[in-house]
């Protein structure tokens, strides 16, 4: 599948947040868009998410609309604190109905190395875990293709470490896109990298 | 156990903000248990009143009276003669299948007469005719105590005469008490000294609500001495008081009625009653009559007051429940858009809201088992400070013949309000925006 933005613009009143975006992201593949504060990054991640509405053909999903669906990691993690890690991470799967297998849950805990806080509520966990928690949450939905906004924005080195490899990893089978600050986490790898700025779209 | 992920929602979100909750169950529970004490009162009010008119031992006695309009000149001013009724205009009354008796008015001779016990006069008092000293079941039912005197001259005292007499007496006391009467009276140009001495044959408790100090006496006693007290020209004071002008005070301006059955008293007031509108008509008087409606007139006050402060008071929880709603709606604004985002339906909110709700009434709910407790509280209250035996009693267990009514009409009530005020700040809400807030790191 692909996503295309055919002269992709959104404006917020008379602001102009994004002007005339045109590209094309392939899946598999990494991207990594970046930019100032304001220049319109979250706009085209909630875009592209179908967050947020705007004609349907300056917005192109391939092969169809209705059969892509995406998966957020929030830059908040917006877990809710009052159930468990594990809770959090079924919540998506029990409200689409989709049928989940406890232990193939509870091999993700493992791999992502927090098989001792699955029964732990989430208000209970500190900030690097929760957000991989929120990585779980994402990846364990059946989606494909995934978005991310800053998802090592407040987390320690080593999760951020973490969190990148992982998305690396996914990139591999799915489209990825993240939206970050800090290009430079990403360096090593061979995403692609896209500059936004004052609403224009540009390839590094 | 597995719960629905919409349980798991519904118990984190009580869990989370358990102080707001705790005020909103406070709140709820508050409301129910006004509402359910106001339909005790209520119930009580009615079942006090239709009994009220019993609580006395004179209850199946009346005076009747004629009333008539005078005409004046002044269109505002109504002015109205009342004087002794005929035995014929009576006995066509009764004759519409009233059974009663008709018997002299003494109470001019009684209350125009000094009473003194032991030479301590004693005043005021109200003398209050029976027809006998035969009890019938419900006047045994307000006999307190006493010697029973069988002498000739007896009299029963309610216990405010007694209070005034010597609160500390007992009830065997009271046969060494002899309680005498001394008048002179005009009667036919001639004066005529009355001077009756009485034993007291027992203590009556009667309806306390203004309750004042009361001697009953038995009509036959009574007929019976005046019917041997011999004037002048031979004639018994009976006779003469039988025989005196319709307008003549002495005979207290009316007859005294003996009704059989309180359906056979019922019945003749309301008869009486719809010929109220006439110039010229027949009435029921009473100080007990006057006492049942007065205390009517209270209750009727009393509802409209309470009515009044309980839908204050029902507002103000509703306010406290809508605004504590409305926060806990704006404090889940995130979380419902999450699930909003992960797939959730509009009306998947509506059932955590709807769940949240139950349980919140359902724990309101327990403020019921105190009930009880306050409805004897009242009960105590509206006797030390009102001196009426009310019996509120919550028919929690059964209303109507329908086990737990009262309680499951409270649960569908709070429930309903509940539920709709969460429901329309819901869709005030709107999720889309929700959703976008989400997006934004709102």
């Amino acid at each position: 599948m692909h996503i295309k933005l055919e002269n992709l613009s959104k404006n917020y009143g008379i602001t102009k947040v994004l002007i005339n975006l045109t590209y094309t992201f392939f899946s598999p593949g990494l991207y990594i868009i970046f930019g100032p504060s304001g220049s319109g990054k979250t706009t085209l991640l909630n875009i592209l998410g179908q967050v947020e509405k705007v004609e349907e053909k300056m917005v192109i999903f391939e092969p169809n609309r209705s059969t892509n669906h995406p998966s957020i990691i929030f830059q908040h993690h917006y877990l809710i604190g009052d159930l468990t890690a594990y809770e959090n991470v079924v919540l998506p799967l029990e409200i689409k109905r989709e049928k989940f297998n406890k232990k193939a849950i509870y091999e993700l805990f493992k791999e992502y190395q927090l098989a001792y806080l699955m029964n732990r509520k989430i208000k209970d966990c500190s900030g690097g875990e929760r957000q991989r928690v929120n990585l779980m949450r994402a990846i364990s939905v059946s989606s494909t293709y995934l978005l991310a906004d800053e998802p090592t924005g407040s987390v320690d080195v080593e999760t951020a470490q973490f969190i990148k490899q992982e998305l690396v990893k996914l990139s591999q089978t799915k489209l990825v896109i993240i939206v970050t600050h800090d290009q430079n986490l990403f360096a090593d790898t061979n995403a692609k990298y896209l500059k936004i700025e004052r609403g224009r779209l540009n390839e590094i | 156990m597995r719960f629905s992920w919409k349980s798991k929602i519904i118990f984190s979100n009580l869990m989370t903000n358990q102080s707001s909750q705790i005020i909103n169950v406070l709140a709820l529970g508050t409301a129910m248990v006004i509402f359910a004490l106001f339909s005790g009162f209520y119930l009580a009010q009615k079942d006090t009143l239709s009994h009220q008119q019993m609580l006395f031992p004179e209850y199946l006695a009346a005076n009747i009276e004629k009333s008539e309009t005078v005409t004046s000149e002044s269109e505002f001013l109504v002015l109205r003669k009342v004087t002794r009724p005929t035995v014929n205009e009576i006995d066509s009354l009764l004759n519409q299948g009233i059974k009663a008796e008709i018997a002299l008015n003494y109470v001019p001779l009684l209350s125009g007469s000094e009473m003194s016990i032991h030479g301590k006069v004693i005043d005021p008092y109200l003398p209050i005719l029976l027809r006998d000293f035969e009890l019938d079941s419900n006047q045994e039912g307000l006999f307190m105590g006493g010697p029973l005197n069988e002498e000739e001259s007896t009299v029963f005292i309610n216990e405010k005469m007694l209070e005034i007499m010597d609160s500390n007496i007992s009830y065997t006391q009271l046969n060494d008490v002899s309680i005498s009467f001394q008048g002179e009276f005009m009667i036919m140009d001639e004066t005529y000294h009355l001077d009756m001495t009485f034993k007291i044959r027992g203590v009556f408790k009667e309806l306390e609500y203004l309750s004042s100090p009361k001697i009953y006496f038995s009509q036959a006693q009574l007929d019976f001495y005046f019917l041997n007290q011999l004037l002048g020209n031979g004639e018994s004071v009976y006779q003469i008081i039988q025989t005196l002008s319709a307008s003549d005070e002495l005979t207290g301006l009316s007859y005294r009625l003996y009704f059989d059955t309180i359906g056979d008293m019922n019945k003749c007031e309301s008869i009486l009653s719809s010929l109220e509108d006439e110039s010229e008509h027949l009435s029921l008087t009473s100080e007990h009559l006057s006492r049942v409606e007065s205390l009517t007139e209270f209750f009727n006050f009393t509802n409209m007051v309470v009515i009044i402060s309980l839908i204050l008071v029902i507002l103000c929880l509703v306010f406290i429940n809508v605004t504590i709603t409305n926060s806990e709606v704006k404090k889940a604004n995130r979380k419902n858009a999450l699930l909003f985002f992960f797939g959730a339906k509009f009306s998947d909110l509506i059932d955590i809201a709807l769940g949240q709700n139950l349980i919140i009434v359902m724990i309101s709910m327990i403020s019921l088992m105190f009930v009880p407790f306050l409805s004897r509280l009242l009960n105590d209250c509206f006797y030390a400070y009102l001196h009426i035996q009310m019996e509120i009693k919550v028919p929690l267990l059964r209303f109507q013949g329908i086990p737990l009514l009262l309680p499951l009409l409270i649960f569908i009530l709070v429930y309903l309000f509940a539920s709709l005020t969460s429901i329309v700040l819901l869709f005030m809400k709107k999720q889309k925006t929700l959703i976008k807030r989400l997006a934004h790191n709102d």
